[in-house]
């Protein structure tokens, strides 16, 4: 009798270490990690045909592999990828989010790992020379973006003239089409457009007094646990070198890591 | 007296069927010919054609001394001299009935209306409907809004009137009515040309009646004799069946 | 707040939803009125048996009911006017691409309308004398129009709902700044719920204006 229970119990024990078993790596979590992003920016996020690339893309996959993580980024928006990460539905928000205090009362952010700015970009021959010119122009930009914000507080967030588009990419084309006569966008996104229109004459405009320093950072919902996985990973690739690497591959010069490391 | 309806080697079909073969019929003004027939005959295309509400294949109609085939013949102008009279009357069911009646010569002779309505009024009158000149056409009953029809086409003062089956869709009660109305037109000396089943009126009333059967006009001539000595073989089966 | 739903953002944001609600009403206007005319002549052009007209009305149809609006809206607002005024107007795009769209739409409408008017009916009037311009216009139009209305309706209803796409080109109506409240507030129930409820109260309005029209018709 007994040697029929203790041949049960060790049948029963080998099938439930076999049921645990599953892919993983590193720590043996066979967890995959849902992220979101909105991939209409290039260059740090957009789609090629049917996968997602930029720079933000390279850089979490070398993120990721260093902290032993599986994970699965989708497209899934802008407005969606904020309210699926606030509500924990995704475990994270990877899209040139910039870190602000406003944003940091519902989300958790990463500790920084790009260093961004506004710039303005106008049609060859206007008069506009720093943000303050724009207060009475028409100046379009990309809804819920920090240029978004930055205009608003200098026309009025209620101001029609202050046009807000659903991407970039329209904002731009309103500039061209002389719907405006500025736009305001993150300096990646600005100096790809005019790399990609060099027949279209725009003039981009740095303002250091109006467009102070942005950091973006990883998107968490607040009292992740993921966060604490990946900031230790982030610092690691920043100064192991391969993210410069990858920011040499994205912008073909090398960045500032160390005002990124000193961010706040 | 040159016949006011003439046609010649009438033809028509409707794809390729055949509807009209070879009509060749002379009408005399003040002349009431009744076309009698099966259904298919072709009795109320040959109708039509003489307002152009059907175009002819082949042939050739003259009415009133104008060609109908003739490019340069105005179209309005015939149908300002032919009136006709429709199995489903088509009153305008929009308008009252005066100004179903005044319509037309307001806009299609340029008369003014006090003259149009003056006109209509007389028509009513004739036809028994005085007191329905402001009613509209859906609260009439059947044998009054065919009545209305005919005055409706007689307010252009034709020359010739067509019906095409104008009691067909009438209760039988109400048949006596309209009937009535044509004769008393006949009397007064209008052409005529009617497309109908109700052998009592073709022959108390016609002077002459056309049998056609499959696009043909098999037999004519005065009502007594096709109805009592019908010479064809055809046409005496036909009248067997509805006498 | 109510469960969450915070009432001072509707508070601060109302009155641009109603100046764009304003918006919304004189272009949805100006677009109905320019796509029923416009709808007339490419209906017309359609029922035409000169294959010049009706050619090209069969195209227009086609082309302006098989693409979808959202795209209409972005080739007129940066292809059209762009070429005709020399810069983008969000307004003028909007009631041109709202019109276009709309006439194709309505002149199916009209060639139903007319199509469904009785032959008899065009029969006594030519057997009158009546031309075809005549018989349309006193027998055949006034008949078919009492018909259309319904399906106008429809029309006008589904208009102003789409009016929300012109949204996309930074036109300042409702859906716009709904779109402003999310992005600065970063919630959805409000603008979005508050959006819904003003364009069901002005497509109830208009329902109701159309149920009065066709009674008095």
């Amino acid at each position: 009798m007994k040697k029929v229970l203790m041949l049960a119990m060790a049948g029963v024990m080998a099938l439930s270490i076999t049921a645990c078993g599953g892919k993983s790596s590193g720590d043996g979590d066979g967890k995959v990690y849902k992220i979101a992003t909105d991939a209409s920016y290039a260059p740090m996020e957009s789609m090629d045909k049917d996968k997602i690339v930029g720079f933000d893309v390279d850089f979490f996959d070398a993120v990721m592999k260093q902290a032993g993580l599986n994970y699965k980024l989708s497209n899934t928006g802008w407005d969606p990828m904020l309210e699926t990460v606030k509500k924990g539905d995704y475990d994270a928000g990877l899209s040139s989010v910039s870190i602000t205090d406003e944003r940091k009362q519902t989300y958790d952010f990463s500790i920084p790992y790009f260093e961004s700015t506004n710039m303005i970009i106008v049609k060859e021959g206007s008069d506009i020379k720093n943000a303050t010119d724009l207060k009475g122009k028409k100046v379009a930009v990309q809804g819920s973006t920090t240029a978004d914000t930055l205009m608003s507080g200098i026309m009025g967030a209620t101001n029609s003239d202050l046009k807000k588009f659903k991407s970039n990419t329209l904002a731009f084309q309103e500039l061209d089409k002389n719907g405006v006569d500025a736009a305001v966008a993150d300096i990646a996104i600005v100096r790809e457009y005019a790399k990609n229109n060099p027949d279209k004459k725009f003039v981009t405009i740095e303002d250091k007094q109006n467009f102070g320093v942005e950091y973006y950072g990883v998107l968490f919902p607040k009292g992740s646990e993921l966060k604490a996985k990946l900031d230790p990973a982030i610092k690691t690739i920043i100064e192991n070198g391969k993210y410069a690497e990858i920011y040499k591959k994205w912008f073909g010069e090398a960045p500032n890591t160390d005002a990124l490391l000193s961010a706040k | 007296m040159d016949a006011i309806i003439q046609v010649r080697n009438l033809s028509k079909s409707f794809g390729t069927n055949a509807v009209l073969q070879d009509i060749n019929v002379d009408i005399q003004p003040s002349e009431v010919v009744v076309v009698i027939g099966p259904s298919g005959s072709g009795k109320s295309t040959f109708l039509r054609c003489l307002n152009l509400l059907e175009q002819p294949n082949g042939g050739e109609i003259v009415i009133n001394g104008q060609s109908l085939m003739d490019k340069k013949t105005s179209i309005t102008e015939i149908r300002s001299e032919v009136g006709m009279v429709f199995q489903q009357f088509n009153l305008f069911p929009h308008k009252r009935v005066i100004d179903n009646i005044t319509l037309a010569p307001i806009l299609v002779r340029k008369w003014p209306e006090e003259k149009a309505r003056a006109k209509a009024m007389e028509l009513l009158d004739k036809v028994g409907l005085a007191e329905k000149a402001e009613a509209y056409p859906p609260s009439l009953s059947g044998g009054q809004a065919q009545r209305v029809a005919i005055a409706r086409a007689l307010a252009m003062e034709p020359k010739i009137m067509l019906f095409d089956e104008p009691t067909s869709a009438l209760d039988p009660e109400m048949v006596g009515e309209v009937l009535a109305v044509m004769q008393q037109l006949a009397r007064e000396g209008m052409t005529m040309v009617v497309v109908t089943h109700e052998m009592g009126f073709a022959r108390e009333v016609g002077d002459r009646v056309l049998f056609m059967e499959q696009g043909y006009v098999v037999e004519e001539g005065p009502p007594a004799e096709v109805f009592g000595s019908p010479k064809q073989e055809r046409t005496r089966a036909f009248l067997s069946k509805v006498l | 707040m109510l469960g969450g739903f915070n009432f001072d953002i509707i508070g601060e944001y109302l009155p641009l939803l109603l100046k764009g609600a304003l918006l919304t009403i004189g272009i949805s206007v100006a677009s109905i009125f320019l796509g029923s005319l416009l709808g007339l002549v490419v209906g017309f052009g359609k029922m035409s048996r000169r294959w010049f007209l009706h050619y090209p009305a069969v195209c227009y149809v086609n082309f302006f009911r098989g693409t979808p609006l959202y795209v209409q809206i972005l080739m007129v607002h940066f292809g059209l006017v762009y070429a005709v005024l020399g810069r983008t107007n969000s307004i003028v795009a909007a009631i041109t691409a709202l019109s276009l769209n709309s006439a194709a739409y309505s002149a199916e409408i009209y060639r139903a309308g007319i199509q469904s008017i009785d032959k008899g009916q065009t029969e006594a009037a030519h057997s009158l004398g009546m031309n075809q311009s005549q018989t349309m216009r006193h027998i055949i139009l006034p008949q078919a129009i009492k018909r259309m209305i319904p399906a106008f309706g429809n029309e006008f209803i589904t208009l102003l709902k789409d009016s929300s796409l012109i949204a996309i080109v930074a036109a300042p109506e409702i859906m716009y700044w709904a779109n402003a409240m999310n992005g600065q507030y970063m919630r959805i129930w409000e603008p979005y719920l508050t959006a819904a409820l003003i364009y069901f109260i002005l497509t109830y309005s208009l329902n109701r204006l159309l149920v009065y029209i066709e009674r008095k018709v």
